[in-house]
């Protein structure tokens, strides 16, 4: 009967440790995938929910913006960065957007590199086609629609060109930084002495500045400039 | 007099700024018996919003200081359609007399926004007690502000045995899990001050949590035990019980303050108090019981029932009521083919984890176009008002998911709630780096090919052009491109030694010829030459070309007729004739 009793608790336990997830385990395996030198926004949104359930936010936070630096239309990403940041203890310091500029951010979010530079691509083919229309067409007849659609699609081919050179720029320099720990006094100036009152906590998400020696100038979510040690920060470049 | 009307109009308006802010005292009563209390109260009027530390009570010789009570007022008014406010703040201090005889209370000076403002001093006179002037009648109304702020009842000064603490269990029989508030009163006999909670002592078998703590003591009145009290509510709190059997509920302790000559305080404690609880019955409890034990009401809802593929459904269950909201999750929903369901989310709006309503949200993403009967979803509980286990089903639900149109793609672009959990991870899939097309060459490909496709059609457009509107200019063109491409051909052939040289090179400048003076390829070499000759071409163009054309003859009769050296020669020949016509074409012949 015992015995019987023994395996019975053993093959429980069998099955609530394989339902649930070692996510230390996880983080090892997956840390192994980036340390192969692999840049996949799937890849660092599992790091982050990793990090996150094994209470690491400012490590979750880090990865979630690197898989949005990737691809700013990662859905889960977003949605795991937006709940970790509404748990913080300075989610005060986020603003609230308003319903245009979400509408705004919204676009420029769902515009990622590749969507950005597939649409240029497709625009830049609508402008030849515009114009070698516009230059092949009998110059007897009106040339008002041909004239007409270059202009809409230069102006399309010019947005979604910047569009896709701007997020080019930002990816490879992004500025996003995350807040290592809790209490991180924020300076006035570059040095020990100018400490202000103000402190932040881990996981807020901030924008370096400037550097200057071991010192980054870094601007709050409320937009607010102050100076911290640069140790104090996990930069998302 | 020009010079004064300004000068009275500055005066006229800096009145009302000088008199912004007024200051007087005054006291309830001039002369007062030795058993009574007299009130002076200094009030402070603006209109704006008054900055100012509370003045300190003033010492009065022959008076001891009971008490200092503050009330505030806002008045607005409309004079001549502009809207006028008037804030006033009262400092009320009580004193006692200690002996009879004429007394005086000194002028106060207060310090308001860096300004100070002094009252009149105010003579009062104190008579043996029974030997004052008529008491005048106590207006208490808690809708008047200037009324007196204690409540309107004789108190017994005579003892401090009539106060007491009670706690009082909404329900003295409970089910195992159920919550129960218990409320904590103060009873009185005289008026109480204040009362300063000092302790809580816990006992085995609960778990609790504050239900409601009052900021103030509201006082009614109360028959207890036939005798008549007042008594107010310290506070309430929610106790779980996690055993069966009876259980004593907190004990709590303090002291109250008394209104008296003076205050006085005692310390007081709940008396003690027990709940019953039994056990949950075995007797009809579901296979899958979620543990809520309460009395709700449940509700439920889905939105909307038709929808577009990619856009999503949502089930809410309402449980609303009370009951040990804190103990019981929701049950996670049937999966179905074709119907991705989330796992729920709560959403919860309750006072102390046991009272309010929860609100179970369940995402259904259709995978696939069709009509879908929504999964059941159901809800167990022990109704503790029954005693009986109760479940709620959920209804037959069908929602049409019809194909995706464009815009449901932009769902996401517009609205997006806040999380309400954290995701999920990818799956076990292999991950591989992410593909950047701007830095593959496959991007840059078609880039390349559309730039010269445009460059090869406005080419083409240019030509096209010139042919419609200068045809002369376009056919010289065209010649001296047959011209250049023949004399490229003619000078490689001559490179290889080869004797197609001449043929070629007669072709091309045939050609030429053809192209450029309009001169058939019928005609013969001399016929051309004439031609050329009437045309004013320079005499030493024909010429040379008369050479040339006729060693081509000699060569192409004449097998034999060339060798290397001479083919180079005549190499040389062609080159200095592609010169002079060059030349005589930029003469502008």
């Amino acid at each position: 009967m015992k015995a019987r009793v023994f395996l019975i608790l053993c093959a429980l336990s069998c099955i609530f440790t394989l339902n649930a997830v070692d996510h230390s385990a996880k983080l090892d395996a997956l840390k192994a995938v980036e340390a192969k030198g692999i840049e996949n926004p799937d890849l660092f949104n599992d790091i982050g929910l990793a990090n996150y359930h094994l209470n690491r936010p400012a490590q979750a936070n880090l990865y979630f913006l690197k898989a949005l630096n990737l691809n700013s239309a990662h859905r889960e990403a977003a949605h795991n960065l937006d709940f970790v940041c509404r748990l913080s203890r300075d989610r005060e310091l986020y603003p609230q957007r308003q319903f245009l500029e979400t509408v705004f951010y919204g676009i420029y979010d769902f515009f990622n590199l590749n969507r950005a530079a597939i649409a240029a691509l497709i625009m830049l083919l609508l402008s030849a086609l515009c114009l070698h229309w516009l230059m092949h067409c009998d110059p007897d007849k009106e040339r008002g629609l041909p004239t007409l659609l270059l202009i809409i699609s230069l102006l399309f081919l010019l947005f979604f060109s910047g569009l896709t050179a701007t997020k080019a720029y930002r990816m490879s320099h992004n500025n996003k930084a995350v807040v290592k720990s809790d209490n991180t006094a924020l300076y006035s100036r570059p040095e020990r002495t100018a400490r202000s009152s103000i402190v932040v906590n881990e996981a807020l998400v901030v924008l370096i500045g400037e550097h200057q020696a071991d010192w980054s100038r870094i601007i709050l979510p409320d937009g607010s400039s102050h100076w911290v040690p640069s140790s104090a920060l996990l930069a998302v470049r | 007099m020009k010079r004064l009307i300004p000068l009275i109009l500055l005066c006229i308006m800096a009145i009302p700024a000088l008199g912004a802010i007024r200051v007087m005292s005054s006291v309830n009563k001039n002369t007062i018996a030795l058993d009574e209390q007299v009130q002076f109260t200094i009030k402070v009027t603006s209109d704006s919003e008054l900055k100012m530390d509370d003045p300190p009570a003033p010492r009065i010789s022959g008076f001891s200081f009971r008490n200092m009570f503050t009330r505030s007022s806002q008045q607005i008014s409309i004079i001549n359609l502009r809207r006028q406010i008037e804030l006033s703040k009262e400092y009320v201090y009580v004193y006692l007399p200690g002996t009879t005889g004429d007394f005086l209370i000194p002028a106060q000076s207060i310090r308001i926004a860096g300004n100070t403002y002094s009252t009149n001093p105010i003579k009062i006179k104190v008579v043996a007690a029974g030997a004052g002037s008529p008491a005048p009648s106590r207006s208490y109304s808690p809708f008047n502000p200037f009324s007196f702020d204690e409540p309107d009842f004789e108190p017994d000064y005579r003892s401090l045995d009539d106060v007491f603490l009670i706690s009082i269990p909404a329900t003295n029989t409970i089910y195992r899990g159920e919550p129960v508030v218990v409320s904590y009163y103060l009873y009185a006999s005289s008026p109480i001050g204040s009362f300063q909670l000092r302790g809580e002592e816990d006992f085995p078998g609960y778990g609790k949590s504050i239900f409601y703590q009052p900021d103030k003591l509201d006082f009614e009145r109360v028959t207890y035990n036939g005798r008549n009290y007042t008594r107010a509510l310290i506070k309430r709190i929610a106790l779980s019980p996690q055993s069966t059997g009876q259980i004593r509920v907190p004990r709590i302790s303090g002291s109250a303050r008394l209104y008296n000559y003076g205050y006085q305080s005692k310390a007081v404690q709940s008396a003690d108090s027990r709940i019953n609880v039994l056990p949950l019955p075995d007797n009809g409890r579901p296979t899958n019981f979620s543990g809520a034990v309460g009395r709700f009401s449940i509700s439920e809802s889905l939105s909307p029932k038709g929808i577009n593929l990619g856009d999503a459904i949502t089930y809410s269950l309402v449980i609303e009521g009370r009951g040990n909201f804190n103990q019981f999750a929701a049950n996670p929903a049937v999966t179905q083919p074709n119907l991705k369901i989330s796992s729920p989310q709560i959403v919860d709006n309750l006072t102390a984890g046991i009272d309010g309503r929860r609100t179970v949200i369940y995402t259904i993403l259709p995978q696939a176009a069709g009509s879908y009967e929504i999964p059941d979803l159901s809800f167990n509980w022990f109704d503790s008002a029954s005693g009986r286990y109760r479940v709620f089903q959920s209804k037959r639900f069908m929602v049409e998911v019809k194909p995706a149109t464009v815009f449901s793609q932009f769902n996401d672009l517009i609205s997006r709630d806040a999380p309400l959990s954290i995701g999920d991870y990818s799956g076990d899939k292999a991950f591989g780096n992410y593909p950047i097309l701007i830095r593959s060459i496959i991007y840059w490909l078609p880039v390349c090919l559309i730039l010269i496709a445009v460059i090869i059609s406005a080419m083409w457009a240019r030509e096209k052009s010139l042919k419609l509107k200068n045809p002369t200019r376009y056919a010289k063109i065209q010649a001296e491109r047959q011209l250049a491409r023949h004399f490229k051909e003619a000078q490689a052939a001559a490179q290889n030694l080869s004797m197609d040289f001449y043929s070629l090179a007669e072709k091309g400048l045939s050609g030429f010829i053809e192209e450029r003076y309009g001169l058939s390829n019928r005609l013969s070499n001399a016929q051309k030459l004439q031609s050329l000759g009437e045309m004013q071409i320079s005499e030493k163009v024909i010429r040379n070309l008369d050479a040339f054309l006729e060693r081509c003859q000699k060569v192409k009769f004449m097998p034999g007729a060339a060798d290397a050296a001479s083919l180079n020669e005549d190499l040389v020949l062609l080159q200095n004739l592609v010169r002079l016509i060059s030349d005589e074409r930029s003469s502008g012949i």
